[in-house]
């Protein structure tokens, strides 16, 4: 496979040519931020809630342990199971042990990117489990056996026609390029399966730890649906998904659907706080995964840990200029664009994802429209600095930049070098970088430096 | 009041021009300053590339060589950030001695220091601004230049749509991931070309450079000149 | 005595106001409002239930004179005590009772209850929603405090179901309702 961080700039030049992915994009982000930009600027105060919903998220990550520590209790109070997994492989295993004590083998999910991060359809599948994606994006790219190309639009790269060959070749109906009629093919397909499913899981926008509560957020009513019919339901999420309370949700219920999709308010939100017995349409018994998986590695570093207060809205990815040109795929990684290249290198090392954090012009957009207003560009400037730390560099760029350092911090070295170059230039020597050049012009030194026009000048 | 003047690295190897209109409108209007001469880089590519113990060094150097000044004023918004933003990030706050609030891109020096509206310059020509990111994104400054060029003599100030889009230069990013770096480039261009201005002007030069670079490579007419030879054509 | 007709008219004022805020938000995600009262309801519904071709409708009790009245629905079927979940998925309509209005959004919100499903406000085609005037609360943040947190479970609704991962283009009744009624009994 060729979508692993370390291709990115493969994928990245094949994106680029990729004419009708390029149009997909264009389409879908286009739109999505034109809408985002008109119900952003209906709220006065969205500045005052970015900087409300920063402040309930540092509080949270620099308590994490407490606030997690009080989920669980009174999760558990209410009749939640709650299991913390270190990794995926401890996630997945728990899932499929709650599985086969059910003896479940039909599971319906909702839209989680924690159960991309960890692999967990196809594990189960693996384990002989049939599981279904029910979000219409999500069961868009299981049919065409990919990976989400955003993380709440994840079948954005892909045209209706796309679409609707994929649904006449494996769902076998007649072709049709009308998003009406694929989504009722889409329905009666899904439909079938949540009746039928004994395993529901879902992700967690938020976790509540006052309450113990659940808390997802959805337009579709799949996530409602999932989190109902089956007699189990298990919910996974990160564990920076925690906040202090209830009434904390009032921030992010004004920021989250608007960063998101550019909705005022998304059509559903479930508030799940216990199971119920002798319910037709009510689990009998709710667990929750909290995942770390690399997130600690995180909380280590005083200024990476910002990433956690993330809120998987997708926002930066639409603004960013590169993932607006590359799409989602190309990065390799189950989060791409800004915020996923600070989380991939969190959960597979920096060295399996070290491109990521240089592919980025550091515009600042990202920041700019993050609603909780972590400093993404700035962090990945410190994962390029421990990139060159761990001595990840190549040894042409680190002979370049010893040469660079040495010249520039003498000013006597800088004007003999300044002097030299324009020597070679005299004989016929230019530098060249070969990478620039194919479309843009080398720039080229001035015949004389400020430095010694200025000189020239005083005397 | 003495200023500093801080004619970035780039500038004085490339683009000596922009470092002499600078001079210029400082002159103008009487502004006691000084270059020192001993100035070189103020570490952005190293550090932007990584290489923060480096960068660290050519920081102290900066620090030590501007620490006498009032102001540090400088022709360019992505370095001024350098100071003021990312100094910071690699120097303890104690060492900084005020340096990165003392530093000030030109035209938020004249514009807010200077309560500097309008330089007396003229040019008759129509113009389009570019937003530099780390100018408008970094540093705040979107309204300064603007307010400049607006009152420069016969100039007509046309917006572009998207100026503030990124024109994909980002440093190191132009030279590692040139392919997504030129298609930025592209599209700039194309929102230049659009907007029917002569000239394309921004605070900083490395945008320009590289929106020049892609122009002239494909042959297409956009002539860039950087905010300072505007303001200080008098 | 005219102070206190004054804060009587205020208050109505400022109700009237939450009603419209309401109806505004409501409609602009696609839903329906319907005013009525004790005695319309019945027919409204009956025009729903014509408008929409309803054959099998479930009822949820609302302990209160509604449930008489709803007895009397022209449909061919009426569900108030459901066994299993293919019961609600097969029928065309779910008339249930909601807990809060809240104006901001033009949502409503559903508490778990004995007699409430939840699969009843997601898997029929139309969802009716019938409440009175006491439900109303302007915002969230006024919602968080009033409501008892020892609650089962929440689940709030605004509009109808609806995607737009097929190129943008919004469509409506993906898992849930298609239309999203509300009958506010005043």
């Amino acid at each position: 496979m060729n979508y692993i961080p370390s291709k990115f700039r493969n994928n990245a030049v094949k994106a680029l040519l990729n004419v009708n992915l390029r149009k997909n994009l264009t389409r879908a982000i286009s739109h999505t931020l034109s809408k985002r930009v008109e119900v952003v600027s209906e709220l006065p105060d969205w500045e005052n809630l970015r900087q409300k919903a920063h402040e309930i998220k540092k509080h949270t990550i620099e308590n994490l342990a407490y606030y997690l520590d009080l989920f669980e209790e009174r999760a558990t109070k209410n009749g939640v199971k709650i299991f913390r997994a270190k990794d995926s492989i401890e996630a997945k295993n728990y899932v499929l042990q709650i599985a086969r004590k059910i003896n479940a083998r039909l599971c319906v999910k909702s839209k989680s990117m924690v159960t991309e991060e960890i692999g967990l359809r196809e594990f189960l599948e693996e384990n002989g489990i049939e599981t279904v994606e029910t979000d219409l994006g999500e069961f868009i790219v299981q049919l065409a056996g990919e990976m989400p190309s955003h993380i709440t639009a994840p079948a954005m790269h892909k045209s209706r026609d796309e679409i609707g060959k994929l649904f006449s070749e494996k769902l076998g109906v007649k072709f049709t390029n009308e998003p009406e009629k694929l989504t009722n093919i889409a329905r009666e397909f899904l439909r079938h399966k949540f009746l039928n499913a004994d395993l529901g899981i879902s992700g967690a926008n938020f976790l509540i730890a006052e309450t113990g509560s659940i808390v997802i957020v959805e337009n579709e009513g799949n996530a409602g649906l999932s989190t109902t019919i089956p007699k189990v339901h298990i919910a996974i999420t990160g564990i920076e998904k925690v906040i202090p309370r209830l009434s904390d949700l009032t921030v992010f219920f004004k920021i989250l659907g608007r960063s998101a999709t550019a909705q005022r308010f998304t059509s559903y939100v479930s508030i799940i706080n216990s199971p119920k017995k002798n319910k037709p349409d009510s689990p009998e018994e709710i667990y929750v995964i909290l995942l770390d998986n690399g997130r600690t590695n995180l909380l280590k570093s005083e200024r990476l840990k910002q990433a956690l207060y993330c809120i998987k809205c997708g926002a930066c990815m639409l603004t960013c200029p590169v993932y607006q040109r590359v799409g989602g795929h190309t990065y390799g990684s189950i989060y791409p664009g800004p915020i996923g290249s600070v989380l991939t290198p969190a959960q597979l090392g920096l060295r399996d994802a070290l491109l990521l954090p240089f592919a980025s012009s550091l515009c600042g957009k990202c920041f700019e429209i993050c609603p909780v207003k972590i400093e993404i560009h700035h962090l990945l400037l410190q994962l390029r600095a421990q990139a060159v730390d761990l001595g990840f560099a190549s040894w042409l760029e680190k002979l370049i930049f010893k040469l660079w350092f040495i010249v520039m911090r003498n000013y006597k070295l800088y004007t003999s070098a300044s002097k030299f170059l324009r020597y070679l230039l005299k004989l016929g020597i230019k530098p060249k970088v070969k990478s620039w050049s194919k479309e843009r012009i080398f720039p080229e030194l001035a015949p004389k430096s400020f430095k010694e026009i200025w000189r020239n000048q005083k005397t | 009041m003495k200023i500093g003047l801080f004619i970035p690295c780039y500038i004085d190897q490339l683009y000596p021009e922009v470092g002499l209109a600078t001079v210029k409108i400082l002159k103008r209007f009487g502004i006691n300053f000084e270059y020192p001469i001993e100035q070189t880089c103020c570490g952005q590519p190293a550090f932007n590339t990584g290489y923060w113990k480096e960068a660290k060094i050519l920081a102290e150097k900066f620090i030590q060589i501007f620490s006498n000044f009032d102001y540090i004023v400088s022709p360019s918004g992505s370095c001024v950030s350098m100071i003021k933003i990312f100094y910071p990030k690699i120097i303890l706050t104690e060492d900084l001695q005020d340096i990165s609030k003392k530093s000030l891109e030109l035209t938020e020096f004249l514009v807010k220091v200077m309560n500097i509206d309008s330089t007396g310059a003229e040019f008759d020509h129509t113009v389009t601004y570019h937003d530099s990111c780390h100018a408008l994104r970094e540093l705040g400054i979107k309204t300064e230049p603007r307010i400049l060029l607006r009152n420069v003599k016969k100039l007509k100030l046309i917006e572009m749509e998207n100026p503030e889009d990124c024109c994909g230069f980002g440093g190191t990013f132009s030279v590692k991931f040139p392919e997504i770096s030129s298609d930025m480039a592209k599209y700039k261009v194309n929102y230049i070309l659009n907007s029917g201005a002569e000239f394309v002007t921004s605070t900083d030069q490395s945008c320009l450079m590289q929106i020049d670079s892609y122009a002239r490579k494909n042959n297409l007419n956009i002539k860039t000149i950087h905010i300072a030879q505007i303001l200080s054509n008098f | 005595m005219k102070s206190n007709i004054a804060k009587i008219k205020s208050k109505y004022n400022a109700g009237m106001e939450l009603i419209e805020k309401f109806k505004f938000e409501f409609e602009r995600v696609g839903g329906v409002f319907i005013k009525t009262s004790h005695k319309k309801v019945l027919d409204d519904i009956s025009n729903i239930i014509t408008i929409e071709n309803v054959n099998q409708i479930f009822v949820e009790k609302f302990e209160n004179e509604i449930d008489e009245v709803l007895k009397n629905l022209p449909v061919s079927q009426i569900i108030t005590q459901p066994h299993s979940v293919e019961q609600l998925a097969s029928v065309d309509a779910s008339i249930t009772g909601c807990d809060f209005l809240i104006a901001e959004t033009g949502t409503i919100v559903f508490t778990h209850k004995e007699n409430r499903f939840k699969s009843s406000l997601l898997l029929p085609r139309i969802h009716i929603v019938i409440a009175d005037t006491k439900k109303f609360c302007p915002t969230f943040e006024e919602f968080f405090t009033k409501i008892d947190k020892n609650f089962d479970s929440i689940f709030m609704v605004t509009g109808p179901s609806r995607t737009a991962d097929i190129e943008k283009v919004i469509v409506l009744g993906v898992h849930g309702p298609q239309k999203i009624y509300l009958l506010l009994i005043s």
